[in-house]
């Protein structure tokens, strides 16, 4: 359907031609999608998360469902980077869509060696870092509770590449403007806002945590007032362009990110339940523009931040 | 869509359900379906719940499933009632092999896997030669599974846990008994249920040097190989249940692997 709309949006120097990406970790490396529909109808696909080496993740189970969300705990299972360029690489070339990568490390130096290796690719449009993960030397606190960790993690994979580089926050910490000035000050392009909120789902028959490793991340509906409200209070704080993401089910949820200030969103739970729903939520925005008079998506970014909020 | 045609309860919390799909479609023994189980614009359950197709009609693009309930999803989805529509994804996965001519075959089932043997033996059993070897907690739930392979010309050999219908003990008893003619050479076995009796399977069938494969459960989000939540270790690397699987040789998979 066309709208006659302007979709047409930017993550800083990260050039979409619409505002819906799929969210690392939901899309896989894009083949499953496009067995749906063209990949350049989405904004943009940010593939799963890579790590150094290849991992077969966590064992099973690796999912519980809690009330209207999903933990995970999947544990990055990917084919390291070596098997991504070989395997993987050559189908994402192909896609007539912006491609970002998510890197997850569990040392500084393995940030600056995916960066490193990224650099001599050509093929994606850029890097999303992943934060959230825990750093095994630091005795496994998150690198990004950490606002110095988080600068520094940017300032590594910034110098090795010089593409786009947007900081994945976890929505873990007290205060995130400190965390959300570290990526900024460590040469992030953008920030995407935000990650899973750590949780756990016990079985009561057999009186245990339902995931293998006891906790995981909680995504979904359940989150979205949450990872809403820090997309609002960074973007008041006006520190780096924010793709908003947790919880998106609806055209209506992502319109919700938009007005909160977010320069484009990412589904995730979503396409899980329906592979459709970027498509889904991207025609939705654009009729709410029509119906509503706005001629540009630019129109409605930021527009809730008139009235003020509290924080 | 589908359209629900029945869907009625066989014993305590076990289901039988027959939709119908508008659109035709093909379904191979062993494949499965995604069901939204939440009504309109609700989240919860959120995801969906992957079922084995129990039977298939072809002229009239009906599918059926047997399922028990479990939680929170197959509690809703039991309360669908005739003339509902489902939003169901599939047919999902591989399905078994069904190339088969004049061999003997053995199809094991336990619990809830005794579904997905039905739609098999009813489309590989003209063919083929078949001892289904059924095993289930007790009669109650053994007795209305085992009632709808009566059609089928096969040999069934029962087992329940607690001895209230066929030979007492898991199906264990059933493949060592002397009853299942150990002159007799089998091809090939297909087997479908808990962790613990695949395990007992694989070590049974790499003693007695028969082949086969298993169709393998585990949680699942998408059904369509983007999570890896449903991820199964095998000698092969990780494979994904709901794309290259469900069913695996059984040879590959490593049961509790991950």
């Amino acid at each position: 359907m066309v709208y006659n709309v302007g979709l047409k949006t930017s993550l800083g120097p990260l050039k979409l031609e619409s505002p819906v990406m799929t969210a690392s970790g939901t899309c896989g490396f894009g083949r499953e999608l496009a067995d749906f529909y063209e990949l350049k109808e989405l904004g943009g696909l940010i593939v799963k998360g890579i790590t150094v080496d290849p991992r077969d993740g966590n064992p099973t189970p690796r999912i519980a469902e809690t009330a209207a969300g999903l933990i995970n705990s999947i544990g990055l299972e990917n084919p390291g980077i070596d098997g991504f360029i070989k395997e993987e690489l050559p189908f994402l070339k192909t896609v007539n869509t912006k491609v970002l990568v998510n890197i997850s490390g569990h040392s500084l130096n393995d940030f600056k060696k995916l960066a490193a290796v990224l650099a001599e690719n050509e093929g994606i449009d850029g890097i999303e870092v992943n934060v959230s993960c825990p750093n095994i030397k630091g005795g496994g606190l998150a690198f990004g509770t950490d606002p110095e960790l988080v600068f520094k993690i940017t300032d590594l994979v910034r110098k090795e590449y010089n593409g786009f580089v947007m900081v994945k926050l976890t929505p873990n910490v007290r205060d995130i403007i400190p965390v959300a000035k570290s990526a900024a000050e460590g040469g992030a392009d953008a920030l995407a806002v935000a990650n899973t909120l750590p949780g756990m789902k016990i079985d009561i028959e057999s009186r245990i945590p339902v995931l293998a490793t006891g906790s995981g991340g909680l995504s979904g509906p359940a989150i979205k007032p949450v990872t809403l409200r820090l997309v609002y209070e960074i973007v008041k704080n006006d520190i780096l362009p924010v793709l908003g993401l947790g919880g998106i089910m609806t055209a209506d949820d992502a319109i919700e990110y938009l007005l909160a200030g977010a320069r484009a969103v990412g589904v995730g739970t979503a396409t899980l339940i329906d592979p459709y729903a970027p498509i889904r939520i991207k025609s939705g925005i654009a009729k709410y523009l029509k119906n509503n008079s706005f001629d540009h998506l630019q129109e409605i970014i930021g527009l809730a931040h008139k009235k003020g909020a509290n924080l | 869509m589908a359209k629900v045609l029945s869907n009625k309860s066989l014993a305590d919390n076990i289901y039988f359900l027959k939709v119908s799909f508008k659109e035709t479609i093909n379904v191979k023994p062993g494949q499965f379906f995604n069901l939204k189980v939440c009504r309109d614009e609700s989240y919860d359950p959120l995801l969906r719940r992957p079922l084995s197709v129990f039977d298939f009609d072809l002229d009239n693009n009906e599918v059926s499933f047997i399922y028990e309930i479990k939680g929170r999803g197959t509690r809703a989805l039991s309360n669908y009632i005739k003339g509902d529509f489902l939003d169901i994804h599939g047919p999902l996965g591989n399905g078994f092999t069904v190339d088969f001519n004049n061999k003997k075959l053995i199809l094991a089932g336990g619990g809830m896997g005794i579904a997905p043997l039905y739609y098999l033996a009813k489309y590989i059993g003209v063919n083929n030669d078949l001892t289904l070897c059924l095993g289930a907690a007790n009669k109650g739930v053994l007795k209305p599974l085992v009632d709808y392979f009566a059609n089928i010309v096969v040999e069934l050999k029962l087992s329940t846990d607690d001895g209230s219908f066929g030979s007492q003990g898991t199906i264990s008893c059933l493949l060592n008994n002397s009853s299942l003619g150990k002159e007799v050479e089998y091809d090939y076995l297909f087997g479908c249920g808990p962790k613990p009796m695949l395990e007992w399977l694989q070590s049974w069938m790499r003693e007695e040097g028969i082949s086969g494969e298993f169709s393998l459960e585990e949680r699942m989000a998408c059904g369509n190989g983007l999570c890896l939540s449903c991820s199964c270790k095998t000698t092969d690397g990780n494979k994904r249940l709901c794309k290259e699987g469900p069913v695996l040789p059984a040879d590959e998979v490593i049961i509790n692997g991950l």
